[in-house]
């Protein structure tokens, strides 16, 4: 309690030092909470617009990749290659399948799914789609269909479908309007009561999406699913609970992050160099806290010998250079995260993406600035502690 | 008096500097001193007699190289920093030659820092008896302005009530006067003699003026770090 009142009273004296450094930590957090930010947006926008149209866990009909049987002192005794077969055979027992995925801890929807491709006649023309065929309500939680709707409904009763903005527009479909679609199975009519357009040119230009019994209707495959497609809780846990899903299904189990490697390693390259910009900021921030800390101590000299002969313990005298780093990390911390969310808030309206200072990053550089802090005060407070009163008194040198 | 009374005994005390023997220098060379409750005691001697060394050991900011010191018959140099410093906030009270307040506190809280220190913090419990203090000084009405804003005199003036915060049994005051004109000198000098008659505080008082020392009832002269005068004023001081 002292020490922290001594602590005040000292930043309080020095104030012109005290608000050159506080401006310091202000500035370096600022960039630290900036930087994060920055890093969180473009990690978000670029997951998001991925992730927009894929599911996060595909669960296929496949049997697992070949293992080799390997004998438990290590020696490889027998290895099986079984070549896939064509695809197209039905998906088998899938109801059972769909309750495993969904038991598996960390899966947080699922959604049987029937995928094939056909093509979209209409005048003379005709053009490539693929049509995709699930339970609406379950669907939404795998693609937020609903979210993106530019117009109409999201739940194609029997005969309807959803499909999207570029697709519509090439071939002049308006809402009401059938739609000719032909695929192996044959052809059929069905009606347009939807358009959305999730922000994927591939998903946006090809996709007619219907419930599940007119895709296997249309795909001539009745009963039958293709794929069943999951939500994880936590996303960049996705290998993880893919490999879960596998175990207990003995099936094929894909993540988005298996699919998306290339993505991955370049937001990964992107992470680790913004870990070493915020590590030289903080580094800085230390440096700077610390020399003025010690600066302050060979100036204090006198009065540090004054209050050991008043019978301060060193203890005491260690606890106040320790509070002073303490309360000049959480003040740089609250000054720069208003910074770093002000700056963030003037760039976010010229790059395409959000910059969120969300309350973990705020939390985050408080927590380090303050442990900054603390670390930075630490050589110093334990040079003011150990000083010898006497010498410290004597006022001399 | 008793022998109960016998607070502080210094029995052949050395004090060297540095630890190179031929950078070594010794400032006392054996002193032998016994100080009693309520005693009132002038230090007189040249500039670098060792008065200020004498006066660190006896604070217990500094330990004697060879000989014994005891405070109320425990002998020190067996306890530890942080005994000797919850002593010090116990039983000794300071006057420092060169600094004096802290600037960064406010007049009062300067004076309630022994207490603060034997307390854990500054609290508002002890405002009241800094006050009285200051105003034993004259200086009650300048209690909530800072340290730094007082003039060296005024200063002065607060480090000798806070010597006094704790009610200490002995008080060390190197040089207490220093910076103050005689009058101001006589005031301050008029309150420590008036305080040791009432609380029974041991006062010792180093002072290169005479008539400081006359008005202490005993004097020790210290030359080249030995004492070679100890008795009242007018034997010692001619
Ligand atoms: N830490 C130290 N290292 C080396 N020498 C020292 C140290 N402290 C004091 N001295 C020396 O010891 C001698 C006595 O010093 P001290 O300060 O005790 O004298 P003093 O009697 O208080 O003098 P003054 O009246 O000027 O205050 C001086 O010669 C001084 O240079
Ligand atoms: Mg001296």
């Amino acid at each position: 309690m002292l020490a922290l009142q001594l602590a005040l009273r000292f930043l309080g004296e020095g104030r012109t030092q005290t608000s050159l450094i506080l401006a310091g930590v202000t500035v370096g957090v600022a960039a630290y909470v900036f930087i994060t930010a920055t890093m969180l947006g473009v990690e978000q926008n670029m997951v998001a617009k991925t992730l927009g149209s894929q599911a996060h866990i595909s669960v296929l009909d496949e049997p697992m990749p070949p293992q080799p049987l390997v004998h438990p002192e290590g020696r490889l005794v027998l290895r099986t290659v079984v070549q896939p077969e064509p695809r197209q055979k039905p998906f088998d027992q899938w109801q059972r399948a769909l309750e495993r995925v969904e038991a598996t801890p960390g899966v947080r929807a699922a959604c049987p799914t029937l995928a094939g491709s056909g093509l979209a006649i209409r005048g003379g023309g005709q053009q490539a789609i693929r049509v995709v065929g699930a339970d609406p309500t379950r669907l939404r939680r795998i693609i937020d269909i609903p979210a993106n709707l530019v117009e109409g409904s999201w739940r194609p009763d029997a005969d309807q479908v959803v499909i999207g903005s570029v697709l519509a527009e090439e071939l002049g479909l308006a809402l009401g309007r059938p739609m000719r679609i032909r695929t192996s199975a044959g052809e059929a009519s069905v009606r347009v009561v939807g358009i959305f357009e999730l922000g994927s040119d591939a998903v946006d230009g090809q996709w007619v999406v219907t419930s599940l019994r007119t895709a296997q209707s249309l795909l001539g495959r009745p009963g039958d699913i293709s794929s069943i497609d999951a939500t994880v809780d936590e996303l960049f846990a996705a290998d993880e609970v893919a490999e879960r899903v596998a175990a207990r299904t003995g099936l094929t189990a894909e993540s988005w992050m298996a699919r998306n490697g290339a993505l991955l390693t370049a937001l990964s390259a992107q992470s680790q160099s913004t870990t070493l910009i915020r590590v030289f900021t903080l580094l800085a921030v230390a440096m700077g806290i610390a020399s003025v800390l010690a600066v302050t101590v060979v100036q204090r000299r006198g009065q540090i010998g004054i209050l050991r002969a008043m019978g301060v313990r060193a203890r005491t005298i260690l606890a106040t250079f320790l509070w002073q780093g303490a309360l000049l990390g959480i003040g740089g911390a609250l000054l720069g995260t208003a910074l770093g969310m002000l700056v963030g808030g003037m760039l976010e309206r010229v790059v395409p993406f959000d910059i969120v200072v969300g309350p973990s990053t705020a939390l985050q550089a408080l927590a380090i600035s303050l442990l900054t802090g603390l670390g930075a005060a630490l050589w110093p407070a334990r040079t003011a502690a150990r000083m010898d009163p006497a010498a410290a008194i004597r006022g001399d040198e | 008096m008793s022998d109960d009374d016998v607070l502080v005994e210094l029995s052949g005390v050395h004090k060297s500097f540095g630890e190179a023997p031929e950078t070594r220098v010794e400032v006392l060379h054996g002193i032998d001193l016994t100080l009693r409750r309520g005693e009132l005691v002038a230090l007189v001697g040249p500039s670098g007699s060792g008065k200020s060394t004498l006066l660190n050991i006896l604070g217990l900011l500094d330990r004697a190289t060879t000989g014994i010191l005891r405070i109320r018959g425990r002998d020190v140099s067996d306890m530890s920093d942080a005994e000797l410093t919850s002593l010090r906030a116990e039983v000794l009270g300071f006057v420092f030659q060169f600094h004096h307040l802290l600037p960064g506190l406010t007049v009062a809280e300067n004076v309630m820092l022994p207490a603060a220190a034997r307390e854990g913090a500054l609290a508002p419990t002890q405002r009241p008896r800094a006050v009285d203090l200051l105003g034993h000084v004259g200086l009650a009405d300048q209690a909530d302005r800072y340290a730094r804003q007082l003039s060296g005199g005024m200063q002065q003036r607060v480090a000798v009530v806070r010597a006094l915060m704790n009610s200490p049994l002995v008080v060390y005051a190197d040089e207490p006067t220093g910076n103050l004109d005689t009058e101001s000198s006589m005031r301050v000098m008029d309150f420590l003699v008036d305080w040791n008659r009432r609380e029974r505080t041991t006062f010792v008082i180093v002072t290169h003026d005479p008539d400081i020392a006359r008005r202490c009832r005993r004097v020790l002269r210290m030359v080249d770090g030995h004492l070679v005068a100890d008795g009242p004023p007018e034997d010692v001081l001619r």
